[in-house]
C-alpha cells in the first residue's frame, strides 16, 4: 500500500475528530465516527487478512475508505432532526452491507451481502412513499442478483447485469432512486443511494464488449443515461433534478465498470470511487440546502449565490467533478473510460460521449437554476462549519486527484496486474 | 375600419388609457440630452409618503431603503436613538397595547430587533441547528435577555425551551392572514399565473428588435426602411409580406399585420381591434394599457417622450413615435403569442386564460409560532407572562406587531434617518449664520459667479478661502440664455437652456483665427476604417493591420491624459460668437439668429436679478457655465449642467458676459435702475466639474486696466481648482488619501480621459441641501459639496417678486436632481439602471442591459453609490409669510413643498431665525447643537477622510480675534 | 541549460501563474474569508506579469531557432503499464504568437478591469475566472496533444458561460450564459471524439504530421470533419451564431477579450494546429470553406442591421473569425494567423471603447463639421429596392435559425422529456400512493 493512502486516511482521521467534536447532536456523530474509524482501519490492516475471510484487492481496498468516508460525510451533513437512532443505524448497517458486497469472497457470502444490502436500502429508507416506492424495485434486484449469481453463464450475467441497473435506478428502473430523493430528507436519500455499493457486485466481472449483446447492452446504457440527463434539465424541483442526475451519472459509471479493457476497467473502478465522492458532495449540497429551505424550485432562478456563496462554490465543483470537468478527479477516470473498450466503437463512443456532455449541460443547468438569478430575499445560512470542513476535504481529494492523478493511481498500481487479471 | 366608424365612447376610454399609461411611462430624455427629473413626477399631487409607496405598487419598486441599510445607519450613529424615538413618536400613536406593552415601545423593539419571517423547513432547521432554543436574541439589551432568563431561574435553555413550547402552543389559536396573490390584468400574467410559458420570452426579442430598429439613430449600418411612416404601419409593412420561419407563435400577428398594411389601420384602429380580440373590458384599458407598457417601460417611455419633445432625439430624422403605435404592436404580439399558447379554442383569449388554474394559491404569512417566540422575546415576555394572556390580548399583540410591516419599519427608519441629516444641517445654519455679523464682510475686488449646481459649492467655497478679496454668486447656469448653440467644433447645433423649453434662437461660433483644416480628411478617415472593420472584405483589410491598435489600446489603459493629448484635435485660437440679430431674420429650420437688444437687455438684466447682483458691482465680474467630459461613460451628459439642459453652460456664461459688457445693453440696464459702473468688466467662463479644467473666454478683450487683477484672478482659480480636485478626490476610493492638491489635480485630468473609469466624477452625488440666500450667510460654511447655492439678497427684492421667480426656477429643478439620486440609490435596478459595467448603447438614446434588455432609465449605481437619501432640503433666507405666499401662488413649488417633495425652512432675513415647514405650517426650529467645529480651512477639516461630513465653520483671517 | 529544459520551465510558468492566481483567489472563498481588492489586484497582476514575461522569453527563444518547433513534456500526467498521458507542449510560431496575445490581452484586460469593476459585488469572481479563462486559452495554444487541448477548451468553456452570466441577478445573462455552454457542449462532443479516435487509431492524440501518417484514410476524414465541427461552436459559426451575440452580458472587458479577442479566435487556432492532419482532407477542408463562407455571409449580412453596439461589434466580429477559417481551409495558415492578431487586438480596442460610442459619435460629427457620417451604399445601389427589403427583414430576425432551433429542435425536446417525466410522475404514484407534488 502507498503512502498516499496512509497520508489520505490520516487526513481522514483528523477530519473524524473534528467531526466528533461538533457539538450538535454528538452521541450519533460519535457512533458513526466511530464506525467510518473502523473501516479505515480495516482498509489499512487488512493486508494479511485471510483470503477466506475477506477479499482485499484493488477493488475492495477504495470503496473501504470511499464508504468510511461517505458515511461520515452523510453524517456530517445529516440535519439534526434527521440523525434519530433508527436513520442513524440503518445507515451504518447499510455502509457494512455494501463493504460486504466488496469484501465478501465469491459464492454464497457475495449472495448473502447482495440480498442483505438491498433489504437494508429499503429499510434504510423512511417508512412511507419512498419506502414503498423502493421495495418492488428492490425485490427485483435482489431476485435477479441472487438467481444470476446461482445460474452463471451468459444468462447469469445478463441477469446480475440487469440486477445491478435496478439498484443503481438506470433508466427505466430509476423511478425509486428519483422518488427517494423526492419523498425522504435529501441528505438519507444521498447517503442510501449516491455511494452506489451495489456496482460491487459487477466489480470483478466485467463484460467482454465485443459480445453483440454486450455492446447493445452497452448502447443501452449510454442512451439510458443520455435520457435521464434530459429528464434532469426539465425538473421543476431540485431534489428530483438531483436524483436524475445522479441515475445518469451512475449510469455513466457502471458503463465504465462494465469495460472488459484493462484499461477502461481500471479507469471504471477510478470514476466508481472518485464520482462516488463528487456525486456525495453534490447530493450533500443539495440536502443542506433542502433542510434549510425546502424543496428549491426550479422553475425561476434561485439566487442564493449570494446568500450561500460557500455552498455555491462547492456545488459548483462537485457537479463539474461528477461529469468529469478538467482539473477534477473524473476527468482521468473519464479519459481512461473513454480510451479503454468503448474506445473501439465509434458509435458507442459518440453516444457516450453525447450522455456525459448532456449530463454537464444538466450540471450547470441546475447550478445556474439554483445560485443564480434574483437574490434570494429570505435569510439562508451558508455552510456550518461541520459541513464546511466534510465538504471541503471531498473537495480536496477530488481535486488533488484531478491534477495529479498519478497519486491516486500508484495507491492500485501495485495491483493492476491483479485488476487486469479480473478480466476473463 | 377607421377610427371614425368605432363608437366612439371605446375611442374615448382607449385615448384616456393612452393618456394615463403616457403620465407614467419613464421620461427620459435620450442620452446625450440627459435631464434629471423626478421619476414620481406622475404622483407628486400625493404627499410624498403615499406617492412612493403607491408608486411601488403600481412600478414594482422598492419605496424605501431595505431595512438593513437603516439597520446599519442606526448601528453606525448615522442614526440615533433620538431620531428614532422623535420619529417613532411621529408615526405611532401612544398607548398600551393589550396591556402587557407601550406602543412606542413595542414599535421600537420592532424596527431594533427585525423578526424574520420564517417558513416551513427553515423554522426546523433553525431550532435545531442554532442556539436558538439555548440562548436568547445575541442583539437584544441586556436587561431584556436577563428578565427573560430570569423566569426560568437564570438558565437560559429552560427559559428558550419554555417560552417556545408556549409560542408553538398559542400560535395556532390566532388568527390567520391569507394574502391573496395579486392578480394579473395581462393575458400574459395569467398564462404565468397558471404555470404556462410567459409570452413575453417570445414577444420581446421581436419587439425590442424592431422598436430599436425603427428608434435608431445612426447606429446600425443599414437603416429601418419605411420609418416615414408610424411605427404601426412601418412594422406591418415589414411584418405583412415575406416569409418566417420556425415562429409559429407569430401567425395571428401576421394575418392582422396584413390587414394593417391593406387597410391603413392607425394605432388607434389596431389598439381597438386588438384590445377587442383580447376580450378587454373598457373599463380595464387603463391598466392593460400600463401593464403592458411596463413591460418594456424604458422603450415605451422613449417613443413617449420622443413624441412629446421630438427636439430631444439625437437627430432630427423625421420619424414619428407615439406611445400609442408602441403599444398597438406590442398588443399585437401580445395577442399573437397567447393565441398560440392557448391553442385553439372558442371565445377570448382573456376568457380561456382566466379559465386556467392557478398556480399559486394564496401565500400564508410566515410561521406563527416563530414569530410569536421572536416577538415574545425582543419584547422581554418571558413564557409565563405569555402565557398567561388571555386570547384576544395575545391577538391584539400579534395584530399590533404585524401592522408595523415592512414598508411602514422602514417608513419610520426613513424618518429618523432624515430627521439626523435635518438636525446636523439646520443646527449648522443656525450656529452659522448666528454669527454673520461678528464677520466682516471682506473687500470684494472680484465677482465670480458660478452656478447653483452643488459641485460648484466646494469650488466657490475654496475659491473664497484662497481668496478673500473674491465675492461669489450663484446662478442658473444657463444665465438666462436659452439658444440652439453652433460652436466651432459642434457638427451641428445643440441646446443649451432650461430643458422645459425648446429655444428659439442660434448662435453660432466663428472662428477667426486660422482654423485648422485637416481635422475633416482625418475624421472621414478614422470614420472609414471604423465602418470598415465591421464589414467582410474591407473588414479584413483592416484587421490585417489591426496590430497597430496595440499602441493606443495599451496607451490609453496606461497612460490616459497622454494619449488624450496626443490625437486631441487643434482647435482654433480665436473665435467669435455671432449672436447679435437686427431684424426678425429666421434661419431654415424657424429659429432667431441671435437676441435682438431689447431681448439681450431683458437676459441681462434677468440674470443679474436672479443672482441678485444689481448693485456694489467689482471691476471684474467672472461667470461661469460649467460642463463635463469622460470617456466610456454613455450617461456623460448627466454630469452636465442641467441648468443648459443636459449641455456645456460655457458658451452661456460667455454671451452672458458679450451682453453684458456692451454699452448699449447697460443703457438699457439703466433705464431699469441698475446701474454697471464703466470699469466693471464681465468675463465669461467654463469649470470642467470633471478634470476641475477652468477656462476664460474673449481674454482678448478685457481692457488692459483690468490685465493685472485678471492675472491675479487666473492664479487664484488655479490653487481653487486643485483644491477642488483634491476636495473630490477623497472621495474616489482608488485615490491614496495622503495625495498633494497638485497630485489630485493631476488625477482627475487622467481620470477623465481614461476608458477604464466608471466614475469619472460623482456628479449631484450627496446633493441634499438647498441654499437661496446672500452669500453671508452662507460664506465660509463647509457643506461638503451637498449644497445648491442660490445667490438671494431680500434687500433689493422688496415685492418678493424675484424671489418667486428663483424659487419657481430653483425648487424644481434643486427637486429633481435630488429625487432622481434619492430613487436611483433607494432602488438602484427599479428607479435607476443598475450598474453601468453591462450598458450597451442602442440607437444612440438610451442603454440596454447587455444584448437586449429594456432600455434602462434612471442613473447608475457607480454615480449614485455614495448618496444619502435625503429629500433636499431648502433654506431659504425669506420671511414665512412670503415663503407661504409664493407657495400658494406658484403651484408647482406649492405641490412639492406641501407634499413633502422638498423640505422647506425659512431663515429670516433680519433675526437670522430658523422656521421649518412641517404638517402644513412653519414652526421654529429648536436646535439640538449650539456649537460647531472650527477650522482655520476646508482641507484642513476633510484631510484624510472618505466618508460624508458634517458642516464647519472655516475661521478666515478677518476673523481673528 | 537545455533550451529545451528551459522552455518546458517557461512554458510551466506561463501555464500554471493564472492557475495558481485562480486558485489563489478561489480557495479562500470556500473558506469563507474576504480578500481586499488591492490583494487580489496584486495577486492577479503578479501572475499575469510572471506569465507575459514567460511568454515573451519563449518567444525570444524561438527567434533564436527560427522554424524549429519545439516540443517539451511539462510532466507526466497519468502513467499506466500500457497507457500514459503526459502534459506536452509544444513551442513554435503559432503558440508562440496566441500564447503571447493571450498574455498581453489579459494582462491589459485584468489591469483594465481592476479599476473598472472597482467596488462590484463580482469583483472576485471576476478575478477567479479571467486566469482561469487565460490558463485554458495557454492549455489551447500550447498544447501538443488534442488531450491538453481538451482540457483548455473545457475550461474556456466553463470560464465564458460563467462570465456571461456574472451579472448573475438578472436572467438574461444567466440564460445567454448556459446557452453558450450549450453550443460549446454539443461542439465538444466532436473534439473528444475526435481526441479518443485520433489516440485509438495513431496511438497518441498529438496533432502532427506523424500522427497523420499513422491513420487510415477513413479514419483521418473522420478526424479531420469532427475537428472541423469542433471549432464551429468557438467560432460562432452558421447556424450557432446566435450565442455570441447573446454572450454580450457580461462586463465590457470580459466581452472585449472574450467575444472579440480570443475565445473566438481558439477556432482557427485548434485547425492551424491540426493543419498536418488537414492538409490532405480536400472535403473537410471543402466542409470548413463552405461553413465559413456561409457564416460570413450571414454575419455581415445580420451585423448591418444591428442597432446596438455590442451586437454590432459580436457580428463583426463573428465576420472575420469567419474570413479567418477561410484562410486556414485555403491552407494560408501564417496570413491567418497575422489575420487571428491583428483581428483580436483591433477588437478589443473597439469594445473597451464601445460605451464611448456617443462621445465618439460626437467627435466624428463635430470633426465632419456637421450632417451625418457617411454610410456604405454599394448595396443600396446594386440591389432592388424590394430584395433589400427582403434582405433586412430576414437579416434583422437573424436568418430565422434561432427561432427555428427553438421550435424545431428544442421545443419538441423539451416536450418529450415532459411528457416523460409526467409518466414518471404518473408511475410513481401509482407504485408510491403518493401523488408527487407538481403531476401537472
Amino acid at each position: 500500500m502507498s503512502l498516499d493512502v496512509r497520508a489520505a486516511a490520516a487526513a481522514l482521521v483528523v477530519l473524524a475528530l473534528v467531526l466528533a467534536r461538533s457539538r450538535s447532536h454528538a452521541r450519533s456523530r460519535g457512533l458513526v465516527v466511530g464506525v467510518g474509524l473502523v473501516l479505515l482501519g480495516i482498509a489499512l490492516a487488512v493486508e494479511g487478512a485471510p483470503d477466506w475471510l475477506i477479499r482485499v484487492d484493488p477493488v475492495s481496498q477504495p470503496r473501504l475508505i470511499a464508504c468510511g468516508v461517505g458515511l461520515m460525510a452523510v453524517f456530517a451533513v445529516l440535519p439534526r432532526r434527521f440523525s434519530s437512532a433508527e436513520n442513524v443505524v440503518g445507515l451504518v448497517f447499510l455502509a457494512l452491507a455494501h463493504i460486504g458486497l466488496v469484501v465478501a469472497p465469491e459464492g454464497p457470502p457475495v449472495m448473502t451481502a447482495w440480498a442483505l444490502s438491498c433489504v437494508l436500502t429499503a429499510l434504510a429508507l423512511p417508512k412511507g412513499p419512498a419506502r414503498r416506492l423502493a421495495i418492488p424495485y428492490l425485490t427485483l434486484a435482489a431476485g435477479a442478483g441472487v438467481a444470476g449469481l446461482v445460474l452463471g453463464g451468459t444468462a447469469g450475467q445478463a441477469l446480475v447485469v440487469l440486477a445491478v441497473g435496478v439498484r443503481l435506478g438506470v433508466f427505466p428502473f430509476h423511478s425509486w432512486v428519483v422518488g427517494a430523493h423526492e419523498f425522504a430528507p435529501m441528505a438519507l436519500a444521498v447517503g442510501v443511494t449516491a455511494p452506489m455499493g451495489a456496482i460491487g457486485l459487477v466489480a470483478r466481472s466485467p463484460l467482454g464488449f465485443d459480445g453483440e449483446i454486450a455492446v447493445l447492452a452497452i448502447g443501452g446504457l449510454a442512451v439510458a443515461a443520455l435520457i435521464t440527463a434530459g429528464l434532469a434539465v426539465v425538473q421543476t424541483g431540485l431534489s428530483r433534478a438531483v436524483g436524475f442526475l445522479t441515475v445518469s451519472i451512475a449510469t455513466v459509471v457502471f458503463l465504465g465498470v462494465l469495460d472488459a479493457d484493462s484499461i477502461g476497467h481500471l479507469g471504471g473502478l477510478m470514476m466508481w470511487s472518485l464520482t462516488s465522492l463528487s456525486l456525495l458532495g453534490m447530493g450533500l449540497v443539495a440536502a443542506a440546502l433542502q433542510s434549510r429551505i425546502g424543496d428549491v424550485d426550479l422553475r425561476d432562478y434561485r439566487g442564493l449565490l449570494h446568500r450561500t456563496p460557500t455552498f455555491a462554490a462547492l456545488f459548483l465543483l462537485f457537479s463539474m467533478a461528477a461529469v468529469g470537468a478538467p482539473g477534477t478527479a473524473d476527468f482521468a477516470s473519464e479519459d481512461l473510460v473513454l480510451h479503454g473498450g468503448i474506445g473501439h466503437h465509434p458509435v458507442l463512443l459518440l453516444l457516450f460521449i453525447a450522455a456525459i456532455s448532456a449530463q454537464a449541460y444538466g450540471a450547470l443547468h441546475l447550478f445556474f437554476r439554483v445560485f443564480f438569478g434574483p437574490p434570494e430575499a429570505g435569510f439562508v445560512p451558508d455552510a456550518l462549519r461541520r459541513e464546511r470542513t466534510v465538504l471541503l476535504a471531498i473537495a480536496a481529494v477530488l481535486v488533488i486527484a484531478g491534477l495529479a492523478p498519478q497519486l491516486l493511481l500508484d495507491g492500485w498500481l501495485p495491483n493492476t496486474d491483479a485488476v487486469t487479471s479480473l478480466v476473463p | 375600419m377607421s377610427a371614425l366608424e368605432n363608437t366612439s365612447p371605446k375611442l374615448v376610454a382607449l385615448q384616456h388609457a393612452l393618456e394615463h399609461t403616457g403620465h407614467l411611462v419613464p421620461a427620459q430624455n435620450p442620452l446625450d440630452r440627459f435631464v434629471h427629473h423626478n421619476p414620481l413626477h406622475a404622483f407628486e399631487h400625493l404627499p410624498f409618503d403615499e406617492a412612493v409607496e403607491e408608486a411601488a405598487q403600481v412600478f414594482g419598486t422598492e419605496p424605501w431603503w431595505p431595512e438593513a441599510s437603516y439597520q446599519q445607519a442606526f448601528a453606525t450613529g448615522r442614526i440615533r436613538e433620538r431620531d428614532l424615538t422623535w420619529a417613532i413618536e411621529r408615526a405611532v400613536k401612544p398607548g398600551p397595547v393589550a396591556g402587557v406593552v407601550e406602543r412606542t415601545d413595542l414599535a421600537r423593539a420592532r424596527l431594533r430587533f427585525p423578526i424574520e419571517g420564517l417558513r416551513g423547513e427553515a423554522v426546523d432547521w433553525r431550532l435545531t441547528e442554532t442556539p436558538a432554543l439555548r440562548e436568547v436574541r445575541q442583539d437584544l439589551p441586556g436587561e431584556v435577555r436577563a428578565c427573560l432568563v430570569a423566569e426560568a431561574g437564570g438558565d437560559a435553555a429552560r427559559a428558550m425551551r419554555a417560552l417556545w413550547d408556549v409560542a408553538e402552543r398559542r400560535a395556532p389559536g390566532l388568527a390567520r392572514h391569507v394574502v391573496p396573490p395579486a392578480s394579473g390584468v395581462r393575458v400574459r400574467d395569467l398564462l404565468v399565473d397558471a404555470g404556462r410559458a410567459d409570452t413575453d420570452r417570445l414577444v420581446h426579442p421581436v419587439l425590442i428588435r424592431w422598436s430599436a430598429g425603427f428608434l435608431d439613430h445612426g447606429v446600425s449600418y443599414w437603416p429601418m426602411a419605411h420609418r416615414d411612416q408610424p411605427f404601426v404601419q412601418a412594422f406591418a409593412a415589414h411584418f405583412a409580406g415575406g416569409v418566417d420561419i420556425g415562429r409559429p407563435w407569430l401567425r395571428t400577428a401576421r394575418q392582422i399585420a396584413r390587414r394593417v398594411s391593406t387597410e391603413h389601420w392607425t394605432a388607434e384602429d389596431l389598439l381597438l381591434h386588438v384590445l377587442e380580440a383580447f376580450g378587454h373590458e373598457a373599463a380595464a384599458w387603463d391598466d392593460v394599457l400600463l401593464r403592458s407598457a411596463q413591460a418594456l417601460s424604458g422603450w415605451a417611455g422613449m417613443f413617449q417622450r420622443l413624441s412629446e419633445r421630438p427636439d430631444t432625439a439625437p437627430e432630427h430624422l423625421g420619424i414619428h413615435t407615439t406611445l400609442a403605435d408602441f403599444l398597438a404592436v406590442r398588443l399585437l404580439l401580445d395577442l399573437s403569442a397567447a393565441e398560440y399558447e392557448l391553442g385553439a379554442g372558442s371565445g377570448t383569449c382573456m376568457a380561456r386564460a382566466s379559465a386556467l388554474s392557478r398556480k399559486q394559491a394564496a401565500s400564508e404569512e410566515p410561521d406563527r409560532a416563530w414569530s410569536l417566540f421572536q416577538l415574545a422575546q425582543i419584547l422581554g415576555l418571558g413564557a409565563h407572562r405569555l402565557g398567561e394572556l388571555s386570547d384576544a390580548q395575545l391577538q391584539t399583540l400579534y395584530d399590533e406587531a404585524r401592522a408595523l410591516d415592512d414598508w411602514t419599519r422602514r417608513r419610520i427608519w426613513h424618518e429618523a434617518y432624515e430627521q439626523r441629516f435635518r438636525v446636523e444641517t439646520l443646527d449648522a445654519v443656525g450656529v452659522h449664520t448666528r454669527r454673520v455679523s461678528d464677520r466682516k464682510a471682506p473687500a470684494v475686488r472680484v465677482q465670480c459667479a458660478f452656478c447653483i449646481d452643488d459641485r460648484e459649492e466646494s469650488m466657490r467655497r475654496l475659491l473664497e478661502e484662497t481668496a478673500p478679496w473674491v465675492g461669489t454668486y450663484g446662478v442658473a447656469g444657463n444665465y438666462g440664455i436659452s439658444m440652439y448653440y453652433k460652436g466651432v467644433q459642434h457638427g451641428h447645433p445643440v441646446a443649451l437652456g432650461p430643458a422645459g423649453f425648446e429655444p428659439r434662437h442660434l448662435v453660432v461660433e466663428q472662428a477667426t483665427g486660422g482654423a485648422p483644416s485637416q481635422t475633416r480628411l482625418s475624421a472621414l478617415a478614422h470614420h472609414q476604417l471604423a465602418v470598415s472593420s465591421q464589414t467582410l472584405f474591407r473588414g479584413a483589410m483592416v484587421a490585417l493591420g489591426g496590430a497597430l491598435s496595440a499602441v493606443p489600446l495599451s496607451m490609453r489603459l496606461l497612460a490616459p491624459k497622454l494619449h488624450a493629448g496626443l490625437i486631441r484635435r487643434p482647435m482654433p485660437t480665436e473665435t467669435e460668437l455671432v449672436y447679435e440679430r437686427e431684424g426678425d431674420e429666421k434661419d431654415e429650420h424657424g429659429l432667431y439668429v441671435g437676441f435682438s437688444l431689447a431681448e439681450q437687455i431683458d437676459i441681462v438684466m434677468g440674470t443679474l436679478e436672479f443672482m441678485s447682483l444689481l448693485r456694489d458691482f467689482a471691476p471684474l465680474v467672472c461667470c461661469f457655465g460649467h460642463g463635463s467630459s469622460s470617456m466610456n461613460n454613455p450617461h456623460e451628459a448627466a454630469h452636465d449642467c442641467g441648468a443648459c439642459g443636459g449641455g456645456r453652460g460655457g458658451p452661456n456664461a460667455r454671451l452672458f458676459a458679450r451682453m453684458a459688457n456692451d454699452p448699449r445693453v447697460r443703457a438699457g440696464l439703466a433705464e431699469r435702475g441698475v446701474h454697471i459702473p464703466d470699469e466693471t468688466w464681465f468675463v465669461g467662463g467654463y469649470h470642467n466639474t470633471a478634470d476641475d479644467a477652468v477656462e476664460l473666454y474673449d481674454l482678448h478683450r478685457v481692457p488692459a486696466t483690468h490685465q493685472a487683477l485678471l492675472a491675479e484672478t487666473r492664479t487664484a482659480l488655479d490653487e481653487a481648482r486643485a483644491l477642488d480636485a483634491l476636495e473630490r478626490c477623497r472621495k474616489f476610493e482608488n485615490v491614496p488619501l495622503g495625495v498633494t492638491a497638485a497630485e489630485a489635480l493631476e488625477h482627475v485630468e487622467n481620470r477623465n480621459e481614461d476608458l477604464a473609469q466608471p466614475r469619472p466624477e460623482y456628479g449631484h452625488c450627496t446633493n441634499a441641501i438647498c441654499f437661496v440666500g446672500r452669500r453671508e450667510w452662507s460664506r465660509g460654511l463647509f457643506l461638503d459639496r451637498r449644497a445648491f447655492l442660490c445667490s438671494y439678497d431680500p434687500d433689493v427684492d422688496p415685492d418678493g417678486d424675484i424671489l418667486g421667480r428663483l424659487l419657481a426656477m430653483a425648487v424644481p429643478v434643486g427637486a429633481g436632481i435630488s429625487l432622481e439620486y434619492w430613487f436611483s440609490v433607494v432602488d438602484p435596478t427599479g428607479y435607476g439602471c443598475g450598474t453601468k459595467l453591462p450598458h450597451n448603447i442602442t440607437g444612440m438614446v438610451g442603454v440596454m442591459d447587455g444584448h437586449q434588455s429594456d432600455l434602462r432609465t434612471g442613473l447608475p449605481w457607480q454615480m449614485v453609490e455614495l448618496h444619502e437619501p435625503v429629500r433636499l432640503l431648502c433654506v431659504v433666507e425669506a420671511t414665512t409669510e412670503r415663503l407661504l405666499e409664493i407657495a400658494g401662488k406658484n403651484p408647482a413649488v406649492g405641490r412639492l413643498v406641501t407634499g413633502g417633495w422638498v423640505q422647506l425652512a425659512s431663515l429670516d432675513p433680519q433675526t437670522g431665525e430658523l422656521q421649518f415647514f412641517q404638517d402644513g405650517g412653519f414652526v421654529p426650529w429648536r436646535p439640538e447643537n449650539t456649537s460647531l467645529p472650527r477650522v482655520p480651512s476646508s482641507q484642513a477639516w476633510f484631510a484624510g477622510t472618505r466618508g460624508l461630513l458634517p458642516p464647519a465653520t472655516i475661521v478666515d483671517d478677518s476673523e481673528v480675534g | 541549460m537545455n533550451p529545451d529544459t528551459l522552455l518546458g520551465l517557461l512554458g510551466l510558468i506561463a501555464l500554471f501563474m493564472p492557475v495558481a492566481a485562480s486558485l489563489a483567489l478561489g480557495l479562500p472563498w470556500v473558506l469563507g474569508a474576504q480578500l481586499s481588492e488591492a490583494t487580489i489586484r496584486r495577486t492577479v497582476g503578479t501572475s499575469f506579469g510572471a506569465s507575459f514575461l514567460a511568454c515573451l522569453a519563449i518567444d525570444v527563444l524561438l527567434l533564436l531557432d527560427p522554424g524549429a518547433a519545439h516540443s517539451v513534456t511539462l510532466a507526466h500526467w497519468m502513467a499506466l503499464p500500457s497507457y500514459a498521458v503526459d502534459a506536452r507542449v509544444v513551442f513554435d510560431l503559432p503558440a508562440a504568437v496566441l500564447m503571447t496575445l493571450t498574455a498581453l490581452l489579459c494582462g491589459l484586460i485584468g489591469a483594465f478591469s481592476a479599476s473598472y469593476l472597482h467596488q462590484d459585488p463580482g469583483f472576485r469572481r471576476f478575478f477567479v475566472l479571467l486566469p482561469l479563462f487565460a490558463s485554458g486559452m495557454m492549455a489551447v495554444a500550447c498544447g501538443e496533444t488534442l488531450d491538453l487541448i481538451y482540457a483548455g477548451w473545457e475550461v474556456v468553456g466553463i470560464a465564458s458561460a460563467l462570465l456571461i452570466a456574472y451579472f448573475q441577478y438578472r436572467e438574461a445573462p444567466v440564460r445567454h450564459g448556459l446557452r453558450a455552454f450549450a453550443v460549446y457542449r454539443v461542439c465538444d462532443v466532436a473534439l473528444l471524439t475526435a481526441a479518443v479516435l485520433l489516440h485509438h487509431h495513431a496511438g497518441e492524440a498529438s496533432l502532427d504530421a506523424a500522427t497523420a501518417g499513422h491513420l487510415g484514410d477513413n479514419e483521418a476524414l473522420w478526424v479531420a470533419l469532427l475537428l472541423v465541427i469542433a471549432i464551429m461552436g468557438k467560432a460562432a459559426a452558421f447556424p450557432f451564431t446566435g450565442w455570441l451575440p447573446r454572450a454580450m452580458e457580461g462586463p465590457t472587458p470580459s466581452s472585449a477579450i472574450f467575444y472579440g479577442a480570443l475565445s473566438v479566435h481558439a477556432a482557427p487556432f485548434l485547425l492551424i494546429r491540426a493543419w498536418p492532419l488537414l492538409e490532405d482532407q480536400l472535403v473537410a477542408r471543402g466542409a470548413l470553406a463552405a461553413i465559413a463562407l456561409l457564416t460570413a455571409a450571414h454575419a455581415t449580412m445580420v451585423g448591418r442591421v444591428q442597432t446596438d453596439v455590442k451586437s454590432m461589434l459580436a457580428y463583426a466580429s463573428v465576420t472575420q473569425v469567419a474570413v479567418i477559417l477561410v484562410e486556414v481551409s485555403l491552407g494560408f495558415t501564417t496570413l491567418a494567423l497575422v489575420h487571428m492578431t491583428g483581428h483580436a487586438i483591433l477588437r478589443t480596442w473597439q469594445l473597451l471603447r464601445a460605451p464611448s460610442l456617443l462621445h465618439d459619435h460626437h467627435e466624428l460629427v463635430s470633426r465632419l463639421g456637421g450632417g451625418r457620417p457617411p454610410r456604405g451604399t454599394l448595396w443600396e445601389r446594386l440591389l432592388p429596392v424590394p430584395v433589400q427589403r427582403f434582405g433586412y427583414r430576414v437579416a434583422m430576425e437573424r436568418w430565422f435559425v434561432d427561432d427555428l432551433a427553438a421550435s424545431a429542435l428544442l421545443g419538441k425536446l423539451w416536450s418529450a422529456f415532459t411528457l416523460l417525466d409526467r409518466i414518471d410522475r404518473a408511475w410513481v404514484a401509482l407504485l408510491s400512493g403518493k401523488s408527487s407534488e407538481e403531476a401537472a
